[in-house]
């Protein structure tokens, strides 16, 4: 059993290899969207396919959409040459039913997201993806009659192996609409913001586009059973192992100290080195300085100004949604004072005798996306204060800061 | 570092992630694989008709149960949901039986606090059924439900009495949505599969026809339901006086809600009936709810109407109004603390009446938070659906703050 879970692992991990490939590291031919000059990539032609599906909308139910969705995708790709992002645009028709549920709320304008299912199959690859879409502000018409929404957004960039010679396809799966109306004074309606899940009606040819994956000689003849998982890969596939990639976040939020009783509110920056083959990351953590309020001895009021340094990396990985890492840092008090001006200890030395370790993870029932960022909680213990170093009180300040069950809670935003 | 400046770099990387995160779960290699919809209740489904007789037990006691989808895929995500249905206690006194939907969050401790969600208006036939709502992924109060849902909370909602395949919906009796409610949550409790323990904190909740639910069960609470540990009642939109609410309507947006209001009666009450001062437009319509309207076509279909455009004589008798009365709100205190709110220019139930309520409350001394807001709304109809959705942060503070047991600041 054990064998076979970790078969799985690799598998899983070269499946990540195959599909990013170089392509992030890579300095050529990696320019937008497939317009004219990328002879290498390979030829390229305007996908386009529409496909209808029922959705259902809160008061109205089920109602038709039809959605055409165009791409500039090549018809042929080389093996090790990373594709670039495709844009996609996609033009829904939206019937007069949901028109007349959204103007009776109130809704003057429209607004949303949508996650669209899509499937990537070509010789060892099975790869289902969610494409992300934007669905600009759009006006909903006064008159009756259907009405078109637009979205846009972008399929990520490939690059095959030589493994993956042969015909690829790409299908379009269901989607889901996350829409806000709004009123004529750019409020949300009473529906607020809600989902809707699109399915599409059965027996339509849902795929957008084939293609050919040139080179290898052809004669690859790796088949792919029934379940993803058990997809042989071979090994030399590991050496191939992209460079890390870098996400920034910024950070916000704040630690509720136990023993002194308040809290701190924490802002900074992190930015992560993600290994695509493990999940795992080495990030560089930073916490700016901040004051924190605190009642020491039950009665005295202490206002405490915080700097962080780091001891090292923050380490940790992202599997399956969620995010860890694990942080050590010295906490330094620089200034403590009694009634937000009497000082009563701190100083440029005066911090924890070791460093604080920091755990972190996703919440439960939460998912951390890379893209977009997401929140983090820990509990930590918080190391007693170096001995003498803080002032005449400083045992006492220690007393009264160092111990366990602090808690953290951060919400991570992506950088742009 | 120029990674961080080509954002469709961060998009593939991000997609890859993601789908790698879920690949090992996802499994098969089929085109559409996480498309697979829970199935859904036929319109015809026998699961909502009551059996005859009703079993033997208390009120709260689950009848029958089946798993059902939470919601759209974001709600399926987050609970497990089961429909239900359970004994309740109609107008009069008697059992009846009542159906609804517990909605668990995945990975719930037993400990999980209960909200008792009241739905708003959903309409006369059987397919709007708050339960079949909810299933299909089209109840409007969804955004509501994944507030509590994501807070941990487990979530009660009842679809009132009457709704199954020949509806006889009870609509704004509140002695029976009270009822109904505050059994919502005991078979809540008592739902084995949903894991949850009898004595944790109840929260009831609800907008318009769920906020008179809301209010009811509150009143009721000491001796209905004194099992249940209440610590708190969010109500909105409350129709607390139905002859303040329903005179304005006639002629109005909101005529449909005032005539179903006396099908309602009609339906809870058997020395009521509505038919021999109905005309043809009247049985007409009245047909036409009953088998096919819900609240959009209350608004669209019968909107305007008026009470003499659908009679030949008034139907508002001496003992149709003696139950509007018996249906009233404000004649016993509520022992938790109470949230009410309105639109300021609501014009679908009227702002004064639910002032009424307020003064009344805080003359019976209930530790009551009054909140006002102006939407601005287009017409009166459209400010009180916008509270559907807007004052829902509010609410949801309110919740959180009883559920941590911090003292309530009463605005009396």
């Amino acid at each position: 059993m054990e064998v076979m879970r970790r078969r799985g692992r690799i598998t899983l991990a070269a499946a990540i290899v195959t599909v990013i490939g170089l392509g992030a590291c890579s300095s050529t031919t990696l320019a937008g969207s497939g317009d004219t000059s990328e002879d290498d990539v390979g030829a390229a032609a305007l996908a386009s396919l529409t496909l209808n599906y029922s959705c259902v909308f809160p008061l109205i139910g089920a109602q038709p959409l039809s959605v055409e969705i165009n791409s500039d995708i090549p018809t042929e790709v080389t093996p090790g040459v990373p594709t670039g992002a495709f844009e996609i645009d996609a033009i829904s028709t939206v019937n007069d039913a949901a028109r007349v549920g959204l103007r009776t709320v109130g809704a003057t304008t429209l607004e949303g997201t949508v996650k669209a299912d899509a499937h990537l199959a070509a010789p060892s690859l099975d790869l289902p993806l969610v494409v992300d879409m934007a669905i600009p502000q759009a006006p909903i018409p006064a008159t009756a009659g259907a009405f078109t929404v637009n979205a846009n957004g972008a399929t990520p960039s490939l690059t095959f192996t030589p493994q993956n010679a042969g015909t690829g396809t790409i299908t379009v799966g269901d989607l889901v609409l996350t829409m806000t109306p709004r009123d004529a004074n750019g409020n949300p309606t009473g529906l607020g913001t809600f989902d809707a899940d699109c399915t599409a009606t059965p027996g339509q040819d849902q795929v957008l586009h084939t293609f050919t994956i040139t080179g290898g000689g052809g004669t690859t003849t790796t088949s792919v059973p029934g379940s993803t998982t058990s997809t042989t890969v071979p090994s030399t596939t590991t050496t191939t192992v992209p460079q890390p990639l870098e996400f920034a976040f910024d950070l916000a939020g704040s630690s509720f100290i136990q023993a002194a009783n308040g809290t701190t509110p924490l802002t900074g920056g992190i930015v992560a080195q993600f290994d695509l083959a493990t999940g795992a990351h080495t990030s560089e953590l930073t916490l700016a300085p901040t004051t924190g309020s605190f009642t020491i001895l039950g009665i005295l009021p202490v206002t405490a100004n915080i700097e962080f340094e780091q001891a090292g990396p923050t380490t940790g990985s992202l599997v399956d949604g969620r995010l860890t890492s694990r942080s050590e840092m010295f906490v330094r008090l620089t200034n403590v004072l009694a009634f937000g001006y009497l000082p009563i200890g701190g100083g440029p030395t005066c911090q924890t005798t070791t460093p604080a370790v920091v755990e972190l993870a996703t919440p439960a029932g939460e998912l951390f996306d890379p893209l977009a960022g997401g929140n983090l909680e820990g509990t930590y213990t918080l190391p007693g204060l170096a001995a003498g170093s803080c002032g005449f009180l400083g045992d006492l300040i220690s007393l009264f800061t160092a111990g366990p069950n602090n808690t953290i809670d951060l919400a991570l935003t992506a950088t742009d | 570092m120029s990674d961080r400046t080509r954002p469709w770099v961060r998009s593939a990387v991000a997609v890859v992630l993601v789908a790698a995160s879920a690949g090992l779960a996802v499994g098969g290699p089929g085109p559409h694989p996480a498309s697979a919809r829970p199935v859904q209740a036929a319109p015809d489904d026998a699961f909502f008709t009551p059996p005859t007789p009703l079993p033997a037990g208390s009120p709260g006691d689950v009848i029958r149960s089946r798993p059902s989808p939470a919601g759209p895929r974001s709600t399926r995500a987050l609970a497990d949901a089961w429909q239900v249905m359970y004994l309740s206690t109609d107008v009069a006194g008697a059992p009846n039986a009542v159906t609804g939907t517990i909605l668990v969050p995945k990975g719930a401790d037993p400990t999980a606090p209960i909200v008792g969600f009241g739905p708003g208006t959903h309409g006369p036939a059987f397919r709007c059924a708050p339960s079949l709502m909810l299933a299909d992924g089209g109840f409007y109060e969804q955004p509501a439900v994944d507030d509590m849902l994501e807070r941990g909370y487990a979530v009660a909602v009842t679809d009132y009495e009457g709704y199954h395949p020949d509806p006889t919906t009870t609509y704004m009796t509140g002695r029976s949505m009270g009822h109904a409610l505050l059994d919502a949550v005991r078979a809540a409790q008592r739902l084995p599969e949903a894991g949850l323990a009898a004595d944790t904190p109840v929260v009831l909740r609800g907008y318009s026809q769920g906020g008179g639910a809301a209010m009811w069960a509150g009143q009721q609470h000491p001796t209905y339901a004194p099992d249940i540990d209440l610590v708190g009642v969010a109500g909105g939109g409350v129709p607390a006086d139905l002859v303040q609410v329903g005179i304005p309507l006639d002629g109005a947006d909101g005529f449909g809600f005032f005539l179903y209001t006396l099908l309602g009666i009609d339906n809870a009450y058997a020395d009521v009936s509505l038919e021999p001062h109905l005309n043809d437009a009247g049985r007409a319509a009245i047909a036409r709810m009953e088998g096919d309207v819900c609240v959009l076509e209350l608004i669209l279909d019968l909107g305007g109407g008026t009470i003499a455009g659908h009679t030949v004589s008034s139907p508002l008798t001496a003992a149709l109004l003696g139950h509007i009365v018996e249906n009233g709100l404000g004649g016993q205190a509520i022992d938790v603390p109470v949230f009410q709110y309105h639109e300021q220019q609501d014009g679908l139930v009227a702002f004064g009446q639910a002032q009424a309520l307020r003064d009344a409350y805080c003359s019976l001394g209930v530790q009551h938070t009054w909140r006002t807001y102006d939407t601005g709304g287009a017409t009166g109809l459209i400010r009180h659906v916008n509270l559907v959705y807007r004052a829902n942060d509010d609410v949801n503070r309110f919740v959180e703050s009883r559920l941590a047991g911090a003292p309530a600041t009463s605005t009396c």
